[in-house]
């Protein structure tokens, strides 16, 4: 009898202690998937405030634990948590991109270049129903193309580029202002505990146009 | 004698065992129930911040003449309250 209880008693003590693990990690995943959606959210409304204002990206410093948390987003493909990718629609129409400018989203880690990926923007002139936007590109010189939700107004062309050791950080960055607004979607790699899997951003520039700002100013 | 106070410990013991898988059972509950509605409570702030952000910044790009024709259903199962674009209000 005295067994039976003790075992009971046992078993029921191993088991919450796996339930409790199990709730701590679950909550754990939760807490975490909102902040990294919040980091890479504030994060690209940083580098349109930057690139509007015609600087490059480079927001981070090697030594800090932004960095840190930045390359764990956004370097070292294809174990990134993250990319700025399109949907798996691949019947997207070449003639939409055809001509169009390459935008270039390169990712560079504190040991220096890790990922690109590259996106074409379709100009106000296509027909049909081939929408205004970006055209994700799987590889450079492929054709295939998936059209994505991104959508980048006006925009000849961007390069977005962290500048932690690669980039000088007085080179400015072309093109970016004329850009009306950008739209940028984020497919989590990971299981999502997200109620979405894909997020999206939507950043519009002021009425008024940005002032150059030196450098030094932000 | 003997067998009625044996069987009086072993009633005690199992009056025991009873209250501590009651307690824990109980208290099992009570962080379920605590976690999910602070997760809940925490998803409609942040779901509620993401749908205000997304309709200013449409509402802008409206205001400077280009049409809005994506996808808005991303948010439709995120926390309470209408979102513009899906069919029915959650």
């Amino acid at each position: 009898m005295a067994m039976a209880l003790s075992s009971l008693v046992a078993s029921a003590m191993l088991h919450s202690v796996s339930w409790l693990v199990a709730t701590h990690q679950q909550q754990n995943a939760r807490i975490t998937s909102w902040e990294r959606e919040l980091v890479v959210r504030q994060t690209f409304q940083h580098v349109f405030l930057r690139l509007r204002q015609g600087l490059p990206w480079s927001s981070f410093d090697c030594a800090s634990d932004q960095s840190a948390q930045a390359d764990s987003l956004l370097g070292t493909a294809p174990d990134s948590l993250l990319s700025v990718t399109g949907s798996d629609d691949d019947s997207a129409p070449s003639r939409a991109v055809r001509g169009s400018d390459v935008i270039t989203i390169r990712h560079f880690g504190c040991a220096g270049y890790v990922t690109e990926q590259y996106f074409v923007g379709r100009h106000s002139g296509g027909k049909g129903d081939e929408r205004f936007g970006l055209y994700f590109r799987e590889r450079i010189g492929e054709e295939r193309w998936g059209y994505s939700q991104e959508i980048m107004l006006g925009l000849p062309r961007i390069t977005v580029e962290r500048c932690d050791t690669v980039c000088q950080p007085a080179i400015n960055v072309p093109g970016f202002h004329s850009a009306e607004g950008l739209r940028l979607a984020f497919h989590w790699h990971e299981d999502a505990v997200l109620p979405f899997p894909v997020s999206y951003l939507t950043l519009v520039t002021p009425a008024a146009r940005a002032i150059s700002l030196s450098p030094g100013s932000l | 004698m003997l067998g009625t106070k044996l069987t009086g410990v072993a009633m005690l013991e199992m009056l025991l065992v009873l209250t501590l898988l009651a307690s824990g059972l109980s208290a099992m509950l009570k962080i379920h129930t605590h976690n999910e509605v602070m997760w809940q409570r925490f998803t409609n702030t942040y779901c509620a911040h993401l749908k205000s952000s997304e309709n200013t910044a449409q509402s802008r790009l409206l205001d400077k003449g280009i049409e809005v024709d994506w996808n808005n259903g991303w948010l439709c199962q995120c926390g309470i309250g209408s979102t513009p674009g899906c069919k029915t209000a959650l």
